[in-house]
């Protein structure tokens, strides 16, 4: 029997900039279920890296805060946890994995002076066969000599796998991946995302994966949260999202997607600009791109639909 | 000139036997190391014929943009542009054929001076190589903006004031400014959003029609080079593995290194 993990409803994070509040998410909801893989795509500027980081309360360094909104998970709302609460949570129970893993390892620690710090900070007792078996199931075979070497001796695929070892070291039951796979080379992503594929199969641990890549949600999501100005647009199983898209923006990012693989004369292209918060209004966000747009679409944010067990924002369908 | 030398080499740019070799040393006691970073590569580009340059990162397609367009000294070999062998011209002479060869950068933000509007971006290039008079440069730049697709109203804004898109639009029409013969473009599109690749590859699709270019076109995404190029080079460890035609080293590759990158494509 399948249970839902976490479920956020109706989150709204906005950024204080000398004074002025810029709302930059505007409403983001998803469900996890246990041991399910859910993507979250998005162009950059849709807000799908603050919103889920608005889950651990990391956008406080910069200013940023929940205004509205509930996060549950465990029968908590993370949304009103204080700081040494979330530190029970964050790391231990939802891991993240950072976008640039060179950056997010400390320059200074070796390797496995980082992994004792982890473990300490959670009151886990530090033992080197467990590191080395976590080291060996991200594909690391030489655990030994790695864990004596600094984060800038390896590479960028090194540090990734050392990134995701940490984070399913506490076993969390749930992982958050920011574009895992933009930051490494080409031909070494079918391997990460088998190798996030494996964790999730052998723990059961539910993921998020953050990414703007069709193809990288094809080959690992089971679920799709697609993000536009802010808002979440639609929401659905990978396939009937792929197959039948609802949201027009969907659409679009579909075809674009597919004339890239199948280049006839030119290629499909979208025109114009995804909004800046800055430029946010009380209307639908695709409402300068979109193809099938009228007069109503301007009055107000449209509310999500239910369609199928799909959820679309959109006045059209 | 130049167009006669093409139409006697009937090579845009040539190169033979091409290698850079950086030295390393990390400290004082430390022994020299020697990485090859480009191999001893020769590859030949036509006119209007476009090259693709795919490997994986650490594979030397940068330094070899970088070599073709002399912004790094090599240190063997031979780069033939138009028949001028550039490897060893001076300074000054070097400085009057980059109007011929141009070069699109990968990061949009780093790639423009920020303190400078469009419209002086737009108009350096032009002032520097003497492309038209003092008094057409304001209809220039209008002519460039609408080439690529800019409304002329932007002129007078930042890069920072403008979207990722929008900035790659402005290094095009800088790089188009000095109507070069060949462009070498470093990944154009892989800092930019899906739904903006589409927009980019079709100008420059456009541009090449409209202009006569020649791309040399380097990335690591091998569905825009299946596009964009007649023809394809594989690099690993600074050699070329495979080189021919698109429409055999893409689909039916002969290199088991090549097989290995297309297995790899999602």
């Amino acid at each position: 029997m399948k249970k839902p993990l976490i479920k956020v409803k109706d989150l709204k994070v906005s950024f204080y900039n000398n004074n002025k509040a810029v709302e930059v998410i505007r409403g983001f909801d998803i469900d996890v279920w246990e041991g399910e893989i859910v993507g979250i795509l998005g162009e950059s500027g849709s807000g799908k890296t603050v919103s889920s980081t608005s889950i651990l309360h990391m956008m406080e360094k910069n200013e940023g805060i929940i205004t509205s909104g509930e996060i549950l998970y465990n029968k908590k709302d993370l949304a009103t946890l204080s700081e040494k609460q979330m530190n029970t949570i964050r790391g231990r129970k939802i891991a993240y994995v950072f976008q640039n893993p060179a950056q997010a390892l400390s320059p200074y620690k070796k390797i496995g002076r980082q992994f004792k710090n982890l473990l300490k900070n959670h009151n886990l007792k530090y033992s080197s066969a467990a590191v080395q078996s976590a080291l060996e199931e991200v594909g690391i075979k030489d655990a030994e000599t790695v864990l004596n070497m600094y984060p800038f001796q390896l590479s960028g695929g090194q540090n990734q796998r050392i990134m995701i070892a940490l984070s399913i070291i506490t076993k969390p039951d749930l992982l958050i991946a920011d574009e895992p796979t933009s930051s490494i080379d080409t031909s070494l992503i079918k391997k990460v995302l088998d190798l996030f594929r494996d964790i999730n199969k052998k723990y059961n641990m539910s993921m998020i994966i953050i990414t703007h890549d069709f193809n990288v949600a094809k080959y690992i999501c089971n679920r799709l949260v697609i993000m536009y100005g802010g808002l979440v647009v639609e929401t659905g199983d990978i396939n009937s999202i792929l197959n039948n898209p609802l949201h027009p923006y969907t659409e679009e990012l579909i075809k674009c997607a597919y004339s890239l693989d199948n280049y006839k004369d030119s290629l499909y292209s979208l025109e114009g600009a995804p909004p800046t918060p800055y430029e946010f209004k009380d209307e639908c966000p695709f409402y300068s791109r979109c193809k099938i747009r009228e007069d109503e679409c301007r009055q107000a944010i449209p509310y999500m639909k239910e369609i199928e067990g799909r959820q679309v924002r959109c006045l059209k369908r | 000139m130049s167009e006669k030398v093409i139409e006697m080499t009937g090579t845009i740019l040539s190169v033979k036997n091409l290698s850079k070799h950086f030295i390393i040393k990390n400290n004082v006691f430390s022994q020299k190391k020697i990485i090859n970073a480009v191999n001893d590569i020769s590859f030949d580009i036509l006119p209007n014929e476009s090259m693709g340059l795919i490997g994986e990162s650490g594979s030397g397609k940068s330094t070899t943009a970088n070599l073709v367009l002399r912004l790094l000294e090599p240190t063997r070999g031979e780069i033939m542009l138009f028949g001028k062998n550039i490897a060893d011209i001076n300074y000054k002479e070097m400085r009057i054929l980059r109007k011929d060869i141009q070069i699109i950068f990968q990061h949009t933000f780093s790639a423009l001076d920020p303190k400078m509007t469009v419209d002086e971006l737009l108009k350096e290039p032009l002032i520097i190589h003497n492309i038209v008079p003092v008094q057409e440069l304001d209809k220039e730049v209008d002519r460039l903006l609408n080439m690529v697709g800019l409304p002329a109203g932007e002129k007078i804004k930042f890069p920072q004031q403008l979207s990722g898109g929008q900035n790659q639009r402005v290094i095009i029409a800088r790089a188009i400014a000095t109507r070069p013969k060949i462009i070498v473009c470093d990944e154009p599109v892989s800092s930019l959003d899906v739904s903006v690749q589409g927009q980019i590859l079709n100008l420059l699709i456009k541009l090449k029609e409209e202009l006569n270019l020649t791309y040399l076109f380097i990335s690591h995404d091998l569905k825009v080079v299946r596009l964009m190029c007649e023809k394809t080079a594989v690099m690993h460890e600074g050699k070329i593995v495979e080189i021919g035609k698109s429409s055999e080293v893409l689909f039916n590759p002969k290199h088991e290194y090549t097989r290995k990158l297309l297995d790899a494509e999602l």
